[in-house]
């Protein structure tokens, strides 16, 4: 809710004194557990699953790729959709898309095991505009850019935003339901302080809307950074909606872009 | 312990149990009455003890005979003392800890009434050595866990920004911990920071911070005493598992008007204080405001002059007696946090406090205390631009009529009695919206709830070397409706949906509290003491995030949610050395909860209709030593305290249901406090503090999800934040002595080493060394020097 992240910025902002430093932590260690990633969207074309390999914290951002794996699709009709590996970890579907209200079901089978992920596909709703807000704080101002859109009523809606600006992904999770604005026309600013806009800065934002276990497991690992006011007290790991074992998610979602330059 | 009524219980079998006790009341005093007629050469002696100067009765002081064992009557906390004694000639001592002791004769042939004025040591303005009995009453008294504080122990202790403040003072003592630099919350024996009853005379205080938890809602200038009960509480207190904080007001001088003051960076009191009626009756006005959004006017900046960012207290009291036997007493506390952004939003919370209190000595052994109390907690959220324009109304309200009685049986016995009735109501949110915003108005249900209590308590010396404090409190909770209530099992999933009307009951419980405490005198200068306690809680806090926020959410007992109870067993030695100048006292505990409440990993707490299905439940333990070393008289004094502890909880669906640290879990803790009178118009003073960093998690490794890196958690709380340590310094420079007139300096230095001490770690990718992660740590405070002035006028 908005409200919540204006007050942390308030409260962040008190604290005008406060320093950061960056220290060495000692941190316990984990087995490589595997890692799914599977997304499919409304939009007829490739749909993508990848397969990768947790690393321990002190390593380097590389995450091993899950080679040799089946994945396939299955719909209500119980047809089985099988999913080809195009690059060391990247199982595609060409010519594909899903359709609303089906629920679709992921299986991998990696390693040894099977797991299973599952996910509806979810009306569209239109992404009307994107605007943009200009707000001081002190001597600072910050452009932040608003997206606009019609919720239907009377049922329950979720809503996931990915930025873009010139092309980079804003490190930042947005998403939203319609708990408290359902069937609003709703205006939802989407705070960041990862990429500061310029005047020339072409911004892209993707509007998915998810289903209700997808908005659980977004919305918990937004606060997942660690435990800062603004963060959860306890960060944790987001709840999954693939059985058996598995990190990750599996998402059926509707997509569409919209993009806007900073005058 | 906990005994579960039948479901559906009428409020005739809810009359009939208050009936009921009220009738083993009654029964019981007629009892004890009739023992009391049996002793029939003996008389009794009662009265008042107050300050000669002030009129303001002293809490704690000490009646006794000269020349018996007997180690006296000890006043209450309307200063009434009752002494039952043979008849015939004697000497009176009264003292009370840094006033000077008096000795009336007293030729005793009949029940005699004496109000005795003590001359405070600082109105000699000189160090006075009090009696025996007052010195050592941390050894004779029979009370376990309990620390005592007034505004002179905590005049002279350096603090932050240069705002006395009894809740970052209280943090210095053993087993009272703080989760880092920006918080009033305080975690007692393992207990959460909502497990605290924190009253201010009498009332319930919801929220005791001010600024997101940087001050505490105490203004030092308005209070007179402090209790704080870490064990053994007393039968009168209940409602909260952990401990107690009582705060008691300032009344006023009844005597003369005057007016103290400061002036301080941050913040500026004033409070005034006079007779009502020269001797009989006396207010007292207190106010406090914060100024950061003055400078914010002097802004060039436009956005910033038309911000808000303040909170002020008013403090308010003023007793009236009535005649020789009543008195009655008003006392009311408010208080404010504001903060806005010009035509963007803008947010308000705070407490309101009442107390109507009516004082009755009923006959010279028994002392009535009637009072109507009313506590609110509320915040108002509001955000101005069209299209996010919202304004959400919450509170937290209680009305409590209660009743106490304290009977001065005889010299062996004091009993303490009385019941209640609170009812609860928690508005979580109210939320309306204007026509062109993104959010729907929409109110979620008040829920509304009655709790009644009873108590009895008996302070028995059946030796002059044992006390034994034993009392049992009782206490049932009733949810009622209106409103509709679901059931969740315990996977939080829906199964069943209720609709009940106004006053129908929805759930009950009830629990019964025994409360014991002893205290065995090895000589004058040494006593050990144990306690056992129980005690039931039934308004819970829940809150997901480090800071205190203003919106956390209160709720109830309710279908869903049991009451949490606690259990605890302590054990301590206490030593007096050097005439009493020093104490010594070393306790142990253990302490078990039950029902505590947490949260599902991705529980949705704001503005949430169904919350009650987003919590998990479960145990905890808590066990440590406490040990204290306190100089308390001459040019130096001050304190070491250190504690060594364990807290722990287990709570199914969270760490595979293991134990696992708390978040205020820390092994050790030590603070020391020195403060030493330099000359007579100079005073130094010093804090250390250092206590191990608190329980974090901290990622076991990372992965990439939504093309950003994402951390893999196995434990909770397994990891520590660097441990953090702080010294402050203050000196206090008295002005010259005027006849009516009195200033000061004071000026501190917050944190004097300038240390970074960790508030957060969060975890990123490096900036400067790409596709590599980095802990990042905040820290909120360095070096902070602070000055006020204060002054007096009288």
């Amino acid at each position: 809710m908005n409200i919540r992240v204006l007050l942390m910025f308030y409260l962040l902002a008190i604290v005008l004194l406060s320093c950061q430093k960056v220290i060495s932590v000692d941190v316990g260690s984990s087995a490589a557990q595997l890692v799914i990633e599977g997304n499919l969207t409304d939009h007829q074309g490739t749909q993508t699953v990848t397969l990768s390999k947790s690393v321990p914290y002190g390593n380097a951002n590389v995450y091993p790729a899950v080679t040799g794996a089946t994945v396939t699709l299955n719909d209500n009709t119980n047809t089985t959709y099988r999913f080809t590996e195009t690059q060391p970890g990247t199982y595609t579907i060409n010519n594909f898309k899903g359709r609303a209200l089906i629920f679709y079901v992921l299986t991998v089978k990696a390693e040894g095991k099977t797991y299973y992920g599952g996910s509806t596909m979810q009306f569209p709703t239109n992404l009307d505009s994107l605007t943009l807000i200009s707000q001081t704080f002190g001597s600072k101002s910050v452009i932040n850019v608003v997206v606009n859109y019609q919720d239907p009523a009377n049922i329950a809606n979720q809503y996931r935003f990915v930025m873009y600006v010139n092309s980079v992904q804003v490190k930042q999770i947005f998403v939203e339901n319609d708990q408290l604005s359902d069937g609003r026309s709703v205006s939802t600013t989407l705070y960041q302080h990862d990429i500061d806009l310029k005047k020339g800065d072409k911004v892209d934002v993707d509007m998915e809307c998810i289903d209700g276990n997808m908005y659980n497991y977004w919305n918990s690992l937004s606060s997942q950074g660690g435990n800062t006011p603004q963060n959860s007290a306890t960060p944790s790991n987001p709840p999954s909606n693939i059985l058996g074992g598995a990190l990750g998610y599996f998402s059926a979602h509707t997509v569409q872009r919209k993009s806007i330059v900073i005058p | 312990m906990i005994a579960l009524l039948p479901k559906r219980i009428t409020y005739l079998q809810f009359v009939n149990i208050l009936s009921i006790a009220k009738l083993l009341g009654v029964l019981l005093l007629f009892l004890l009455q009739t023992h009391f007629l049996f002793a029939q050469s003996q008389y009794t002696l009662s009265g008042t003890i107050k300050d000669a100067a002030t009129g303001e009765v002293l809490i704690g002081a000490t009646a006794r005979i000269e020349n018996t064992a007997s180690k006296g009557a000890i006043t209450n906390s309307f200063g009434f003392y009752s002494l039952t004694i043979t008849q015939g000639e004697h000497i009176l001592l009264v003292s009370y800890i840094g006033y000077k002791t008096d000795s009336l004769k007293i030729s005793l042939h009949k029940d005699t009434r004496i109000n005795i004025e003590l001359v405070s040591g600082h109105a000699l303005n000189e160090i006075v050595v009090s009696d025996k009995s007052s010195r050592s009453d941390n050894v004779l008294n029979p009370q376990i866990g309990v620390n005592k504080l007034n505004t002179n122990d905590i005049k002279d202790v350096p603090v932050f920004m240069g705002e006395k403040d009894i809740i970052r003072t209280i943090e210095l003592l053993p087993g009272v911990k703080t989760t880092g630099d920006a918080n009033t919350g305080f975690y007692v024996r393992g207990g959460g920071s909502d497990e605290n009853l924190i009253l201010l005379d009498g009332a319930t205080v919801y929220n005791p911070s001010h600024l997101f938890g940087f001050f505490s809602t105490f203004n030092s200038d308005a209070v007179k005493d402090i209790s704080l009960y870490k064990g053994g509480m007393p039968a009168q207190y209940g409602g909260r598992l952990s401990s107690v904080l009582d705060v008691r007001m300032d009344d006023g001088n009844n005597k003369d008007y005057g007016a103290e003051g400061g002036i301080g960076l941050i913040s500026s009191r004033i409070k005034f204080e006079g007779p009502i009626i020269k001797n009989k009756g006396s207010f007292m006005l207190s106010a406090r405001r914060t100024y950061a959004d003055v400078f914010l006017k002097l802004s060039g900046d436009s956005t910033l002059k038309g911000s808000s960012l303040y909170f002020y207290d008013l403090n308010l009291k003023a007793n009236y007696q009535l005649d020789d036997k009543n008195i009655i007493y008003l006392s009311g506390y408010f208080g404010k946090d504001a903060i806005g952004l010009k035509d963007n939003f803008a947010t308000n919370w705070g407490n309101t406090t009442a107390t109507l209190r009516w004082n009755h000595i009923l006959n010279n052994k028994l002392f009535s205390n009637t009072s109507f109390i009313y506590s609110n907690y509320n915040y108002v959220i509001n955000n101005f631009s069209a299209t996010s324009n919202i304004n959400v109304q919450s509170k937290i309200e209680d009305f409590n009529l209660k009743q106490d009685y304290e009977y001065f049986l005889n010299n062996n016995n004091t009993l303490s009695f009385g019941a209640g009735v609170v009812h609860h109501t928690i508005m979580p949110g109210n939320i309306s919206t204007t026509q062109t915003s993104s959010y729907n108005s929409k109110t979620i249900q008040t829920r509304h709830a009655y709790e009644a209590n009873a108590y009895i308590s008996d302070s028995w010396q059946p030796l002059n070397s044992l006390t034994i404090v034993y009392g049992l409190r009782a206490n049932f909770f009733n949810l009622v409706g209106p409103g509709t209530f679901n059931t969740y099992n315990a996977d939080g999933v829906l199964t069943n949906v209720s609709t009940y009307s106004s006053g129908q009951s929805i759930q009950t419980y009830f629990n019964l509290e025994p409360r014991i405490s002893a205290n065995y005198v090895i000589n004058p200068q040494s006593s050990v003491k144990a306690s056992y306690n129980h005690n039931s809680q039934n308004i819970h806090l829940l809150s997901n995030s480090t800071s205190s926020l203003p919106t956390d959410l209160y709720v109830m007992s309710s279908n869903n949610i049991k009451p949490g109870v606690a259990d605890q067993v302590s054990l301590g030695y206490y030593r007096n050395f050097k005439d009493d100048q020093f104490e010594f006292s070393t306790e142990v505990y253990y302490k078990w909860l039950k029902n505590e409440v947490d949260y599902r990993n991705d529980a949705d707490l704001v503005a949430n209709e169904t919350v009650e299905s987003q919590l998990l439940y479960g145990v905890g333990r808590a066990y440590g030593a406490e040990f204290f070393l306190k100089k308390k008289y001459g040019k130096f004094n001050g304190w070491i305290g250190y504690t060594l502890s364990r807290t722990e909880r287990k709570i199914d669906g969270i760490n595979n249901g293991n134990y696992f640290p708390a978040r205020q879990d820390r092994t050790h803790d030590v603070s020391l406090v020195g403060v030493y009178n330099l000359s007579k118009r100079v005073t130094i003073s010093a804090v250390f503090v250092y206590g191990t960093g608190n329980a974090v998690t901290y990622p076991a490794g990372k992965y990439q999800i939504g093309g950003l890196t994402t951390y893999y958690y196995n434990q909770r709380n397994a990891n520590r934040l660097p441990a953090d340590s702080r010294l402050d310094l203050g000196v206090t420079l008295e002005g010259k002595q005027h006849k009516r007139y009195h200033s000061s300096w004071n000026f501190s230095i917050y944190n004097a080493f300038d240390r970074m001490n960790p508030y957060s770690v969060v975890f990123q990718d490096s900036a400067g060394k790409p596709s590599h992660t980095e802990a990042v740590e905040t820290s909120l405070f360095g070096i902070i020097p602070a000055v006020t002035w204060n002054f007096k006028f009288k």
